[in-house]
């Protein structure tokens, strides 16, 4: 394959700059702007399934606040390992499972992304002023063997993009 | 007039070379707690190929890194396990059980209270398994407290840490 002109240049020290120039931006757009995640486990099936490639975004949480239904990565001690979820409650909310469905303030969510539903149940639970909600897609799988649950806004990385 | 920057740079690189191999050598504080979480990580990789007495040594090993009356929680029990033997004696067992273990920590930090004398140190653990044909992945929070005796740094407790409070 040729490469364009206008990208290999003909002065070798150019070039050279040329490659570590895109080699930097790489560098710096997927450490602090877009950060790749590769999905693992099946709680996020069928949205997300193991091995797929996702890209987050680590600053539009910076001009928008989370919105319900964003798939939202959550941080552990870092950024290294991270959780994959839905927000499906917001802050203030009161959150529950009835025969799998979530109800918010006592109304069923419509979750169109859902595929199969257990019989999940839970307690009424209160967020508080930065508190959400996340779990992922699969609610097939058996409610204790998912990881959900609340977390706090300073935990959200950023939401996947792509 | 024309400057060189070779030799600036050459001495930028010595320097850099000289404190890197210092650090090596003689660790300080947080260099001696990384250096035992890396064995811990080390200890507790085990591959299906490795032979069990191998496998037990290394784990066994790590007694030297736990404190007498360390405990850890969150693990298979409700209960806290207690004391270093119960502890080396229930990794011996994980490690036992799982076939092919590979133990990552990662996203490390490190602080220190009680004047140099006790850390706190918050990480992720990240498990690749096989067991009976499945692979698998799991990762948990921790919060490890290390304390200082006889001048080595030791395991006192392992605290799980939920990233996601479970609802009931």
């Amino acid at each position: 394959m040729k490469i364009p002109h206008w990208v290999a240049g003909t002065n070798p020290r150019r070039r050279i700059v040329r490659a570590l120039t895109v080699v930097l931006g790489a560098y710096l757009l997927l450490s602090y702007v877009l950060l790749p995640v590769r999905g693992a486990g099946i709680s996020m099936f069928p949205t997300i399934t193991t091995g797929d490639i996702k890209f987050v975004s680590t600053i539009t949480y910076r001009w928008r606040e989370p919105r319900r239904g964003d798939i939202v990565a959550v941080r552990m001690a870092g950024r290294h390992v991270v959780y994959l979820k839905r927000i499906v409650a917001m802050p203030g909310e009161r959150m529950r499972f009835v025969k799998g469905v979530v109800h918010i303030n006592g109304v069923a969510l419509d979750e169109p992304y859902l595929q199969n539903q257990a019989d999940w149940r839970s307690d009424e639970i209160a967020l508080g002023p930065s508190e959400y909600f996340v779990v992922g897609d699969n609610r097939s799988m058996q409610m204790y063997e998912h990881d959900m649950g609340v977390v706090s806004r300073d935990r959200f990385i950023g939401p996947v993009v792509f | 007039m024309r400057v060189s920057l070779r030799p600036v740079a050459l001495g930028i690189v010595a320097a850099a070379l000289a404190f890197y191999g210092y650090r090596s050598l003689f660790p300080d504080d947080e260099g001696q707690i990384r250096e035992v979480l890396d064995r811990v990580a080390a200890a507790m990789t085990v591959s299906g190929e490795d032979g069990d007495v191998g496998r037990l040594a290394r784990i066994a090993a790590l007694a030297s890194d736990v404190a007498p009356d360390a405990t850890v929680e969150g693990g298979a029990h409700p209960e806290p396990l207690t004391g270093r033997d119960a502890i080396i004696a229930a990794a011996v067992r994980v490690a036992g059980a799982i076939g092919d273990l590979q133990l990552q920590l990662v996203d490390i930090e490190v602080g220190f209270e009680a004047g140099h004398r006790q850390a706190l140190v918050h990480l992720t653990a990240e498990a690749h398994f096989k067991a009976a044909g499945e692979s698998g992945i799991d990762a948990r929070e921790l919060d490890i407290v290390f304390r200082k005796s006889g001048g080595r740094w030791l395991i006192a407790t392992v605290l799980p840490v939920d990233t996601l409070t479970p609802v009931r």
